[in-house]
């Protein structure tokens, strides 16, 4: 493990009932990073975060935070490393703010919990008891519960699960904030705007494996994930003219009102919309360009780890 | 964002256990019926039967009350509650924090003592009341008290630091008070048990409660000052036990 890394993970291992759900999993964090963690439900997410914090041993393998081993020394582990679960059980009769400062008395350094209760938009359920809270906000105390202490890691399960789209933006407002500040954040998703928008590199886990490692833009590239670029032609345009051009890899056409609408896949948009524009008797109108995104990687490796398990 | 100087875990934790125990109002409910229904029916009784007793039922169950009351507070206000927060995940949480065991377990004590005192105070109130108490008895009584109540609490935390099923531990609490008072010798007394069974009903140290206040008055101060060390260290013994072997609800770190 190197200064620079926050997380180091190798071959981790983790079995239930003889199957296994994490399998030979290795990937580093470096400080500062935000990191995410994608892959479809059950693939081994949650698994793997709760081992780097301690709540379940691995098989086998090795895993270091911060230079320490999680569950070994709980109390000085805990004080650098916080950890936002996907479900857990706060105290129900309590408020938002009696909860948080008792998660604040634990810490020999943290923030003020009024500070970071304003940060997650908790401010007006602030005496309101936890058991009367929604989804989303419980999601946002937990976070809230994980910050107080002030920690160098962050990891946050399924942070946005439940919340509502503008408490995500404001999610992911804050996660930039910390790592803005030098905190590490490592966070599993299955939302691919969110794996895209918000973290410097991604790691898809399909079926315990780690299929995929690498910043959003790189995977996608990698992949060859192809640009459609599609646009409206009249009903007797001649679009045959569209195969000697470079660039275009394919095309469909589908009748509209409007006419017919073409759909062509090429690696190379931009030089494309510009030959199609001086392509005599085409026509080409309401043109739009549908760019590879990591959903279409997400879902390609998924169909892959489903049909290689099956 | 602003730091802050560092607060009290254990003071937090405790306010915490409180705010739990009352608001919540189910358990503490429980303590208090099971406490006030013994007492109710034994002035009953007492009412009922008053020729027939010969003396009062209350003032010869006294030590049987107040060991009926602890151990509500010990199993169904301290063990339960912990063995939910295990059973429910909040302890996994808590896991990931500093707080510390030792912190944890000790904050549960202030409100269950203090209960644990009121219901202290009612017993001797009725001592005074019902029964033929001198003041050094009362005195003495007073210190039975409170080395018994510091025992069932270290149990009940001893119960909760390691149980995993809340009906199973809900199960222990309706059933302890019912074992308690069969070997205690409150209602069948030790003289007529095979020596064998007695000898085992007198090893107990719920047992040594109940008896302290059935012979108060035999009592030398030196049969008392063993009674009231043989309670505390159980309850010491308790508590360092409860604290070496709280289970966060998490698998152990290989």
């Amino acid at each position: 493990m190197t200064d620079q890394q926050a997380i180091r993970v190798e071959n981790l291992v983790k079995s239930y009932d003889g199957r296994r759900v994490v399998d030979d999993v290795t990937f580093a964090v470096s400080r500062g990073e935000i990191f995410g963690l994608l892959g479809p439900n059950g693939a081994g997410k949650t698994t793997i975060i709760e081992c780097l914090v301690g709540l379940r041993a691995p098989a086998s393998g090795r895993i270091d935070v911060l230079g320490m081993r999680p569950g070994v020394d709980r109390r000085a582990f805990a004080e650098r490393v916080a950890v936002q679960p996907q479900t857990a059980s706060l105290f129900p009769t309590l408020s938002v703010d009696e909860t948080l400062r008792l998660f604040r008395s634990f810490y020999e350094i943290g923030v003020v919990p009024d500070a970071v209760r304003d940060e997650v938009g908790l401010t007006a359920q602030a005496r309101t008891r936890v058991k009367n809270l929604s989804g989303g906000e419980l999601r946002r105390l937990l976070l809230a519960v994980a910050l107080v202490g002030d920690p160098e890691v962050l990891i946050l399960d399924e942070p946005s699960a439940g919340v509502d789209p503008a408490a995500r933006q404001a999610l992911w407002e804050t996660v930039r904030a910390l790592a803005a500040r030098g905190i590490t954040v490592l966070l599993s998703t299955h939302h691919m705007d969110e794996a895209t928008q918000l973290c410097d590199r991604v790691g898809i886990i399909v079926e315990g494996r780690l299929v995929a490692l690498d910043t959003p833009e790189a995977l996608i590239l990698a992949r060859d994930a192809e640009t459609v670029v599609s646009f409206d032609v009249a009903a007797d345009a001649d679009v045959e003219r569209l195969v000697p051009l470079a660039g275009v890899e394919g095309f469909e056409i589908e009748n509209t009102s409007r006419g017919r609408r073409v759909r062509v896949r090429t690696g190379d948009a931009d030089a494309l919309i510009r030959k199609i524009a001086f392509v005599p008797g085409l026509g080409a109108r309401r043109i739009d360009i549908a760019r590879g995104s990591l959903e279409d990687l997400f879902i390609e490796l998924s169909r892959q780890g489903a049909s290689d398990a099956g | 964002m602003p730091a802050e100087p560092v607060a009290a875990p254990i003071r937090q934790l405790a306010l915490t256990s409180a705010r739990e125990l009352i608001r919540s109002g189910f358990t503490a409910g429980v303590m208090v019926f099971i406490f006030v229904s013994f007492v109710v029916i034994l002035l009953v009784l007492d009412a009922v039967l008053p020729a027939a007793a010969g003396t009062s039922l209350l003032a010869r169950g006294i030590g049987a009350v107040a060991a009926w009351g602890f151990l509500s507070i010990s199993v169904i206000g301290t063990a339960v509650p912990l063995v939910a927060y295990r059973e429910r995940g909040t302890l996994a949480l808590l896991a990931t924090t500093p707080a510390g065991r030792r912190n944890l377990l000790v904050g549960q004590l202030p409100v269950r003592a203090a209960i644990a005192a009121i219901e202290g105070l009612i017993v001797l109130m009725l001592m005074a009341v019902v029964g033929e108490s001198t003041p050094l008895m009362l005195i003495a009584a007073a210190v039975t008290l409170l080395c018994g109540a510091a025992m069932f609490l270290a149990l009940g935390l001893l119960i909760g630091a390691r149980g995993t099923n809340v009906d199973a531990v809900m199960q222990i609490g309706l059933l302890a008070p019912v074992v308690l008072i069969a070997t205690s010798g409150a209602v069948i007394p030790l003289t007529i048990l095979p020596d064998w069974l007695a000898a085992v009903f007198r090893a107990l140290p719920t047992t040594w409660f109940v008896t302290a206040f059935d012979s108060a008055e035999q009592q030398s101060w030196t049969d008392a000052l063993a009674v009231w060390g043989g309670l505390t260290a159980v309850a010491v013994a308790a508590l360092l036990v409860a604290i070496r072997l709280f289970d966060w609800g998490v698998e152990k770190a290989r």
